[in-house]
């Protein structure tokens, strides 16, 4: 039989065939022992959009201020009228998976209706069968924002008007880095640490911020001995005692610790009444971070590597944070960081969403928070001295992007996002390729550290 | 944009049935609507609306949640912060010229699922009513519980309920849909004897088997039974419905329109949607309350149908066709058509308020 042939006889087995057989898709099922079957034929949510994407375009951006191991990767997207969307996909050390989990996502957005933002944000997840992880979550956030953009650009309303903001005048309250940016280089690097702190102290005094965030020092096995753990703890008391009592101070644990060495530590700095301590143990393990926040009065906060509002749903369910850190640029976009938002509001947790990736996320972010009635405070990875990433930021968005104003990030008052970003600056600074996390750390025995 | 008018309407139907409407009128803008439920005295829930409301003049309508927690500071009732919530919303969906679930981030269907809240004492008064609900392009029906005065609840309740309920679906159809209301008035014990002759029947769910009993005693019922089972009604905080889905209580959340608005249903379906579960906001009040649910449910991936009060009186229907200014809330094979004006969709009339209006 030749191709001819066969084509006949396909077809006319078809024609004779019940419908479900004669569908198009009925052998792309074929050899899946799951059953799937054509579904009815469905009109798409509104019958006459006024605009359609017709391109999506995801661009890195690689520079030697940024942090290597995360080129800001943008998400643009173009309508046919001429309204145009920016979001962030930035993903810290898979720059490349997520640019192309961003293209992969092409089929479910391009030719689609911008404004049904919920739509397409569930035709993403829900269709995608894989239904969350960081990459994908990363791709689903940056192509969200862009939709977002897009929304309030049509409705001719900034992002947090639609979603019944603001809540504050002042703007988002913040906090910076205690030694990100231009601080490092107010004293000399062999500085004593206690010099560098006053400092800051006087910067912070001065610019009318109030919140800094710093980390614990080296890493940590998952037992660990008297001197390192006492180092820790020796180090946030010089840092109170420093800072005063008037700046708030958020201690990152970043996951180097384990549920037992951060309860340890937890425990005695008790008295220095931090905003936070952050990820005290790593994410995967709900009850072990239960075990934590059980034993100490420490405000516990995490969340910055939790994908979706689904990700989030144990640790709200289970009562065991205070605070959640969710990221805009990997949680979903603007749309899963309000339901993450809204599910912890009913639990009293408060939200201090993570951003330290690039300006459109974090610009994003704050959109978000000037809606949320438990916002607590707003990340930056930055020091309270803008450095060189500040300045190529300002070159990007033509203003001082996630710069606070007497401890506020001002919100931006043009529809949408209410930025603007020349492709033609970007393009001055070509994607050059993926790099690793930012460090690689062994213990002393060279065995893996958690960075 | 500021907000210079806030006048709550107490409306009756012919039939009977009452609410409230709530217009918030703004300087150089669109006015807004929203309703409240109806109560003994609408005359004096009318008094107390506009006394709850009364900070809202020369506020900019865009603020919804400051507004809102400042009502909510200042002790005002659900119903007042649910009412002016939608009215608010409506107005900015006006000012921006879209449909008010395009400015909440849908739609998420084409079409919206509809059900007749049936009225009747009777088998027969509840199948002659379903019936004439179906003509009218229905095809799912909640079915008020009839329970008798004390405690009479024996094998006659039970048996006659199934009977009553498999005469309800041979006269409307195996492509009919059943819910059965009620009414918050059994216990988990009775409300388990009714679900477990009711599994294979297929309801879409028992609504509202008990209100105000703890999450975990809710829990008791869902948990004996595959029948899904709708819990909500009375709840005005996020908090209750968080710890009927932790529970395990819940298979349909059925948040009160006329309580909680459409933020805060909105938080409620985020809730719900990490448990795989949906939402159905409860609604017995007038067109604008549907209106309002079927915004909602354009919005949100995970709602699945909104009930409307129907009734067989046809001046009540031509009542809530002249107020909403000649929107049909009834549905075509089961399915409401999708509102394509801006904000609710609907041009409520002066004229028809004026006439249909409580003045003494």
């Amino acid at each position: 039989m030749n191709r001819r042939e066969l084509l006949k006889t396909t077809l006319g087995a078809a024609a004779a065939a019940p419908a479900a057989a004669a569908s198009p898709w009925r052998n792309a099922f074929a050899g899946c022992e799951c059953e799937l079957e054509a579904a009815p034929a469905a009109a798409p949510p509104a019958s006459a959009p006024r605009l359609k994407v017709t391109d999506l375009k995801v661009i890195g951006v690689t520079s030697d201020v940024l942090m290597p191991d995360r080129p800001h990767i943008f998400v643009k997207l173009e309508t046919d009228a001429g309204v145009i969307g920016w979001g962030e996909a930035t993903l810290e050390g898979k720059a490349g998976a997520a640019m192309q989990a961003v293209k992969d996502l092409s089929y479910a957005i391009i030719g689609q209706d911008p404004m049904r933002v919920e739509h397409l944000w569930q035709s993403m997840y829900v269709h995608g069968f894989y239904r969350a992880g960081p990459v994908l979550g990363s791709a689903i956030s940056g192509i969200d924002m862009a939709l977002w953009d897009i929304r309030g650009k049509v409705l001719g309303k900034p992002v947090y008007e639609l979603l019944g903001g603001p809540l504050d005048d002042r703007g988002v309250r913040g906090y910076y880095h205690l030694m990100s940016g231009g601080t490092r280089s107010l004293l000399p690097p062999d500085a004593p640490y206690r010099d560098q702190v006053a400092e800051v102290r006087r910067r912070a005094e001065q610019y009318g911020v109030t919140a800094f965030k710093t980390g614990i020092p080296g890493y940590y096995e998952w037992l660990d001995t008297h001197q390192r753990i006492k180092e820790a703890i020796d180090r946030l008391f010089v840092l109170r005692e420093v800072l005063g009592d008037q700046i708030d101070i958020g201690i990152d644990f970043h996951a180097k610790t384990g549920p037992t060495v951060a309860t340890v530590i937890c425990r005695e700095i008790e008295p220095l009444n931090l905003m936070f301590v952050e990820e005290p143990c790593p994410p995967e393990n709900v009850q072990a971070m239960k075990r934590i926040s059980d034993r100490t009065t420490v405000p516990i906060a995490t969340g910055e590597r939790l994908i979706t509002h689904y990700g989030c749903r144990e640790l709200i369910e289970q009562k065991v944070v205070d605070i959640l850190q969710t990221d805009s640029a990997h949680v979903g976009g603007i749309s899963a960081q309000w339901k993450v938002a809204a599910m912890a509001e009913a639990s009293g947790i408060r939200m201090a969403p993570h951003a330290c990736e690039g300006p459109i996320a974090g610009i994003a972010t704050l959109h978000v928070d000037a809606a949320m009635p438990n916002f607590l405070v707003q990340e930056i990875c930055g020091g309270v001295e803008p450095g060189p990433k500040e300045k190529l930021w300002e070159e990007f968005l033509g203003f001082p992007a996630m710069r606070m104003v007497n401890g506020y990030f001002p919100l931006p008052t043009k529809p949408g996002l209410g930025i603007e970003i020349d492709e033609a600056v970007l393009a001055k600074y070509p994607f050059g390729g993926t790099k690793p996390f930012v460090i690689l750390p062994l213990h002393e025995d060279g065995s893996i550290a958690s960075p | 944009m500021k907000i210079v008018e806030i006048e709550p309407m107490a409306v009756a139907e012919p039939g009977g049935r009452g609410y409230i409407i709530v217009k918030v009128t703004t300087d150089d803008g669109p006015a807004g609507y929203g309703e409240a439920p109806p109560t003994h005295d609408p005359l004096e829930a009318v008094e107390r609306l506009r006394k709850e409301l009364t900070s809202l003049r020369g506020r900019d309508p865009a603020q919804t949640l400051r507004i809102d927690w400042e009502l909510f500071g200042s002790g005002a009732s659900p119903t007042a912060r649910a009412a002016a919530n939608v009215a608010l919303l409506d107005i900015l969906g006006k000012s921006v010229q879209a449909p008010l679930y395009e400015v909440l981030g849908g739609p998420t269907r084409n079409k919206v699922r509809a059900m007749a809240a049936i009225e009747g004492d009777s088998t027969s008064a509840l199948s002659e009513a379903v019936l004439r609900a179906k003509q009218t392009g229905h095809r799912a029906f909640s079915i008020p519980l009839h329970i008798p005065s004390g405690r009479e609840r024996g094998r006659a309740f039970y048996v006659g309920i199934r009977r009553m309920m498999d005469l309800l679906r041979e006269a409307a159809g195996e492509e009919c849909d059943f819910v059965l209301d009620c009414g918050g008035r059994t216990t988990p014990g009775e409300a388990l004897s009714i679900a477990d002759r009711m599994e294979d029947f297929h309801l879409l769910w028992l609504d509202e088997p008990f209100d105000d009993l703890s999450a975990a005693a809710e829990a008791g019922l869902s948990r004996r039974t595959s029948t899904p089972v709708g819990l909500g009604r009375t709840y005005t905080e996020n908090s209750r419905f968080q710890d009927l889905l932790r529970e395990g209580a819940v298979d349909v959340l059925r948040p009160d329109l006329s309580l909680n608005g459409v933020t805060p249903i909105k938080k409620a379906a985020a809730l719900a949607e990490t448990y795989y579960i949906d939402v159905a906001p409860f609604h017995r009040g007038g067109p604008i309350g549907t209106a309002t649910g079927i915004h909602i449910a354009a919005a949100l991936a995970n709602s699945f149908i909104q009930e409307t009060p129907f009734s067989l009186n046809e001046a009540d229907q031509r009542m809530r066709r002249d107020l909403a200014g000649g929107w049909d809330e009834t549905p075509e094979e089961g399915f409401f058509k999708l509102p394509e004006g801006p904000g609710l969709g609907i041009e409520v009339d002066d004229r028809a308020l004026a006439e249909y209006r409580v003045r003494s």
